[in-house]
């Protein structure tokens, strides 16, 4: 079994120009115009088959040293055979250009737009190289170290997306005519002879299915939708920008507030990042209660995620039975660190309270309470043919278009694809708990649906397995390992650059952290798996009606803190 | 002008002020702009342990023209501003606004080149709810103290 | 409304203006009934409370208050009609499905027909001889009402909802009318009066021959059908909440208040109907009114002891619902007891009053009438109910249908049924006589 170091050995001088292994990971830097081919041989060679881009950075190392202004990481992932690889290139502040890798893995069509819109960099051969978080008009670009952070421009009014729709059904051999209202009879006028164009309909942000931040401009022939152009940005928080003003530990808040489903798994997976940088290894015991943690966050998650799921759909009283079990599990949080929902209940290197007295008491009560509130649901919605109707073969994705769109989490597991980072890249011991990983067949609303559901059956074993653990190793509540030390130490990583990533509810939640040695980290990037599975949205939309859209969006678990950071 | 307005300052309008303001604070349809994580502090607080529908709250109108009090929850990005400066001016008058969140307050703990610095600078607000998110008894706590505030209101404001 | 001799007949007039302000008042009252029991019943299967702060005076009915604060809300809101719609179709849609409403409930009997003298009043607001053809009729002109308000609106998310409600109601009339073909078969009449009479008869000398005994499956289709043109879920899809919001998007303040109203006097209209039809109307089981008539004194005391009974056990559980609180809230709904306990009080004594009434004077004919009638309507009312709580209690389980399952499930399931159900209906009928 050769490693990966000795793998990408023989194309070093060639496409790739040096390669290291640090903090555990394989780093290599590469010609960037050259980076489509090394992507292509990477991903098809059977040796490596790097099949999922996890994510690309951009990174404006002015700060930094080097020749060139700008880096893009490309970080890539082998499900098969376990390989983690960052390949970066540079390119100059002059000429920002590199070549579009969108033909590659199709994700990068939206991470490529991201990296332009916040640095500025041109994807040569993008198909559509548009902003993807901020507005249409924005002058300048956020992530430059020279841009100042309150730099704001105020926006008129929305973008109308027609061009894209026009291209769109172009490309599909329709024609464009937006019509306007009243445009059609009516005391305006005569209307355009539009004869048999599709019908342009703005599904807004402010629509119930999409939960206030996402946006898509349909076009539709009757019910059924010819095409679909979406829209990101209006949650749009700068919050990268804002991590990079405080140091290290003003940063936990920001990560409470990217998935406020389960703000305490952001928390946990961030300070285990730090952590790898700094190599710390934290205590069996605080392991084991971040384990708990992020099993009752990812609960909670797919309490969030089916209730409105459903509501949606119209069946509007599972929705208030899981909900019951949420604030339960606020109560604890609540009890634990004082807030109800954006907890910050972890610190770097440990924990900043004790457990109180009863704590597992009440997590166990919880766990009691879950499965009548499951058992109720799936009473109401398993069998339900309407239910079967609206779900089965609905936004069906195979596991291969899935990958290239970089689906991670339930959505990747109802494919059929068994790719859990608990049980392929443990961390915390997550191996050693007996649990399964639950795995759909056909990927579509039904098995996404289901999956959540026996995930949180799953969770709940975890969490009893954990707490037995914990009570094993020692009576007492939990020692303050970061607070033996008088208040919070200067948290200051070796100058260099890290990726990490934990499995969260929604998938791989993965945090690219640079430093350049002082206390103020230099740029930190999440990794958004809201983000990837929503980016397969146009073509899981595409030939189904209206009411699928509304079951669609609603099993993918979009997140706007998460998307658009 | 109504016809409510026909007596003009006098003990008969202020009977129909009685009337008419008791029927606006009991059934405030709410219309819940949320974007962020105020908005699931609002869903909890229209779940079955705390019940917004207790308070006649309980009929959210999913179009504006429909609903009284808009109630921004969560961060608004100056991409949203115009989109909630457009619901806002679809609603029918009487409309009041509960700026939910320290995001909708005053920009929360987002001071950068995106977000709206208070929903303030966009649409006029009649309370504000501070927290972050805040809990759901502080929403109800806008809304008990919106009902004295209309209260307060009478026929020949609007007229 | 002129006799033979050309004048007017003021009696048939006055007694027509009578059935029509209890007929159309008991439309509109059971909007406000039926605006409460979606609210309280929605509550108590989520696991909840429901509204129960708005108060007259302390008094909050649980609950049922808030529907007038909602009325007088949606009185003085402010009417926007947008600039773009085209207003003709925009203002007619509303007035259209309240007016098909309240024209659906005329032609339901309430009551048996009153016989005072020589006088037959039918108890029916108009007496047609084509009884459940009219309401088929009828019903099937509020599909105007949604579509041209759709339409009219100029507006796309209006659009679909006219287009799915227009496809939607129009293949859900052929069911019904489906549907009750066997029932016609079965019968022998279309009228609804002698449907009534007819569902007063024994089968097998002690089940009555209600509709839902002789043709479950017809009473199931029309029940089903019955739901999709009320736009109740599972079939609400012309005002799917969550997608495209409903036809009435643009409308506000008592235009929508007229929708919104409108829709709660259908579920009325239709239970009426559904209760008619299948389920004996205003019959009560094994009395008919001759038999309530020539026994009116017995039956008068047993009205009175139940009415005592339930006033008895209203008031104990009223008494443990407020001792068992636990707070004060130091106002005027704490002297709510007080009210409830007076009106209860007052039907005990009115009870104990109708039962000691046959002891001191015997019953005339007009007043065993009278008590037949009250009765009658006191059934059909109390039916009626049931299968609103029906309607309202299934909106809050099943989930919403899309659009082309609705259809297939209409043409495709329900259509070949019905016409089964002719079939064998037909064929029963023939071999039993």
């Amino acid at each position: 079994m050769l490693t990966l170091v000795e793998l990408l050995n023989p194309l070093v001088g060639g496409d790739v120009v040096s390669l290291e292994e640090t903090h555990g990971g394989v780093y290599a830097a590469a010609n960037p115009l050259k980076i489509v081919g090394l992507l292509t041989q990477l991903r098809d060679d059977a040796r490596f088959s790097f099949d999922m881009l996890v994510d690309i950075v951009g990174v404006d190392a002015s700060g930094l040293g080097g020749v060139d202004r700008f880096q893009v990481v490309y970080i890539l992932a082998s499900t098969a055979k376990n390989f983690r690889l960052s390949v970066n290139v540079r390119t100059s502040a002059e000429k920002p250009e590199i070549p579009s890798v969108h033909a590659v893995y199709a994700v990068a069509d939206w991470l490529e737009r991201e990296v332009y819109d916040q640095f500025g960099i041109v994807f040569i051969g993008h198909p559509n190289l548009k902003r993807l978080l901020n507005f249409k008009d924005f002058v300048g670009h956020p992530l430059r170290k020279d841009f100042p952070i309150d730099g704001r421009q105020k926006v008129p009014e929305s973008e109308d997306l027609h061009d894209e729709m026009k291209v769109k059904l172009e490309r599909r051999g329709r024609a464009f005519s937006s019509m306007r209202i009243g445009e059609y009879g009516g005391e305006h006028g005569e209307g355009e002879e539009t004869g048999d164009d599709p019908f342009i309909v703005n599904l807004g942000p402010a629509h119930p299915i999409v939960h206030g931040i996402l946006r898509l401009l349909l076009a539709v022939e009757g019910e059924t939708i010819v095409a679909a152009v979406p829209e990101l940005g209006y949650l749009h928080r700068g919050v990268e920008k804002s991590m990079e003003s405080g140091n290290y530990h003003q940063v936990i808040p920001y990560t409470d507030r990217l998935n406020y489903a389960s703000p305490m798994m952001n928390n946990i997976g961030y300070c285990k990042a730090v952590e790898k940088m700094l190599g710390i290894e934290i205590s069996e015991r605080d392991a084991l209660l971040r384990v708990i943690l992020c099993e009752l966050g990812r609960i909670m998650d797919h309490l969030l995620c089916t209730g409105p799921h459903l509501v949606d759909l119209g069946a509007l009283t599972p929705f208030w039975y899981l909900f019951q079990v949420r604030e339960k599990i606020y109560d604890i949080m609540e009890k634990y660190s004082g807030v109800r929902l954006t907890y910050s209940c972890v610190r770097i290197g440990g924990f900043p309270f004790p457990l109180y007295n009863g704590f597992f008491d009440d997590v166990e009560s919880v766990l009691k309470d879950l499965m009548p509130a499951i058992d109720d649901v799936r009473r109401l919605v398993e069998r339900n043919r309407i239910f079967y109707d609206r779900c089965c073969k609905v936004g069906a994705i195979s596991s291969a278009e899935a990958l290239r769109h970089g689906f991670t989490g339930p959505c990747l597991r109802a494919t059929g694809y068994d790719y859990d980072l608990r049980k392929n890249r443990p961390y915390y011991s997550y191996d050693t708990f007996d649990f399964s990983v639950v795995v759909g067949t056909n990927g579509d609303t039904y098995d996404r649906f289901f999956v959540r559901v026996y995930e949180m059956i799953e969770s709940a074993k975890i969490i009893r397995q954990a707490i037995a653990r914990y009570k094993a190793l020692s009576s007492e509540p939990a020692a303050l390992e970061a607070k033996k030390s008088k208040g919070f130490k200067k948290v200051a990583p070796p100058a260099g650059a890290l990726y990490d990533s934990s499995e969260v509810a929604n998938g791989e939640l993965g945090y690219y952290i640079v430093s350049d040695g002082s206390a103020k980290p230099y740029r930190i990037k999440v990794r958004s798996p809201s983000l990837c599975n929503y980016s397969a949205i146009e073509s899981m939309v595409e030939g189904a009606m209206i009411a699928d859209l509304v079951s669609i969006i609603g099993s993918l678990n979009v997140i706007g803190g998460e998307i658009d950071r | 002008m109504g016809i409510e307005t026909l007596f003009g300052k006098s003990w008969v309008t202020a009977r129909i002020d009685d009337i008419v303001n008791w029927g606006r604070s009991n059934s405030p349809w709410p219309y819940i702009f949320g974007t962020a994580c105020c908005a699931i502090e609002f869903m909890s607080a229209a779940s079955s342990h705390f019940d917004i529908a207790r308070f006649g709250a309980e009929l959210i109108r999913w179009s504006p023209r429909q609903a009284d009090v808009l109630i921004v929850a969560g961060t608004i990005s100056y991409k949203q501003a115009p989109v909630l400066k457009r619901i806002y001016e679809q609603m029918c008058e009487p409309k009041w606004v509960i700026a939910v969140g320290a995001c909708c307050c005053t920009g929360g703990m987002y001071n950068n080149y995106c977000t709206v610095q208070g929903v303030a600078e966009i649409i006029p607000v009649s309370m504000y709810v501070p927290g972050c998110p805040p809990r759901a008894e502080a929403i109800f706590d806008a809304i008990v103290k919106l009902q004295g505030a209309i209260a307060k209101e009478s026929v020949l404001d609007r007229a | 409304m002129t006799n033979f001799y050309g004048r007017i007949d003021w009696i048939f007039l006055g007694l027509t203006t009578a059935k029509a302000v209890f007929a159309w008042g008991l439309t509109l009252g059971f909007i406000l009934v039926n605006i409460f029991l979606e609210r309280k019943i929605c509550a108590l299967i989520q696991d909840r409370v429901g509204p129960n702060r708005a108060n007259i005076l302390g008094v909050r009915l649980f609950g049922f208050v808030l529907n007038f604060a909602d009325a007088v809300k949606l009185l003085f809101k402010e009417d926007i009609t947008p600039s773009f719609v085209n207003k003709t179709y925009y203002l007619m849609a509303p007035p259209i499905i309240m007016t098909i409403a309240l024209m659906g409930m005329s032609v339901v009997p309430f009551a048996d027909d009153l016989v005072v003298g020589s006088l037959v009043i039918p108890m029916r607001v108009l007496d047609l001889n084509v009884g459940f053809l009219f309401i088929l009729a009828i019903t099937s002109l509020s599909v105007y009402s949604l579509v041209i308000g759709g339409f009219g609106s100029n507006s796309k998310y209006p659009l679909f909802a006219a287009m799915r409600s227009c496809a939607q109601m129009i293949s859900y009339e052929i069911v019904m009318g489906l549907s009750l073909v066997g029932l016609v078969m079965v019968y022998g009449a279309v009228h609804l009066q002698r449907l009534v009479v007819a569902q007063g008869e024994m089968l097998f000398g002690f089940i009555p021959k209600w509709g839902v005994v002789v043709q479950p499956l017809g009473c199931v289709l029309f029940c089903i059908a019955a739901l999709a043109e009320l736009n109740r879920t599972p079939f609400d899809l012309p005002e799917g909440e969550s997608e495209i919001i409903g036809f009435h998007v643009e409308y506000s303040s008592m235009k929508f208040a007229l929708f919104f109203m409108a829709e709660y006097a259908n579920i009325f209209v239709a239970a009426a109907i559904i209760t008619t039809l299948f389920f004996g109307g205003w019959q009560l089981p094994w009395l008919s009114t001759e038999t309530i008539k020539s026994n009116a004194p017995v039956v008068l005391r047993a009205c009175a002891i139940v009415a005592l009974t339930a006033a008895a056990v209203a008031a104990y559980l009223l008494h443990r619902l407020y001792s068992k609180r636990r707070y004060q809230w130091k106002d005027l709904r704490e002297k709510e007891g007080l009210v409830f306990y007076g009106v209860l009080a007052c039907v005990g004594v009115l009870s104990i009053m109708a039962m000691l009434l046959p002891g001191f004077t015997p019953l005339s004919p007009i007043m065993a009438s009278g008590l037949a009638l009250l009765l009658q309507a006191g059934i059909f009312i109390v039916k009626s109910f049931i299968i609103c709580f029906i309607v309202v209690w299934i909106r809050w389980t099943l989930p919403r249908l899309r659009y082309d399952q609705l259809m297939a499930l209409g043409w495709k399931i329900m259509l070949p049924l019905g016409i089964a159900n002719i079939v064998v209906t037909g064929i029963v009928v023939l071999l039993f006589p």
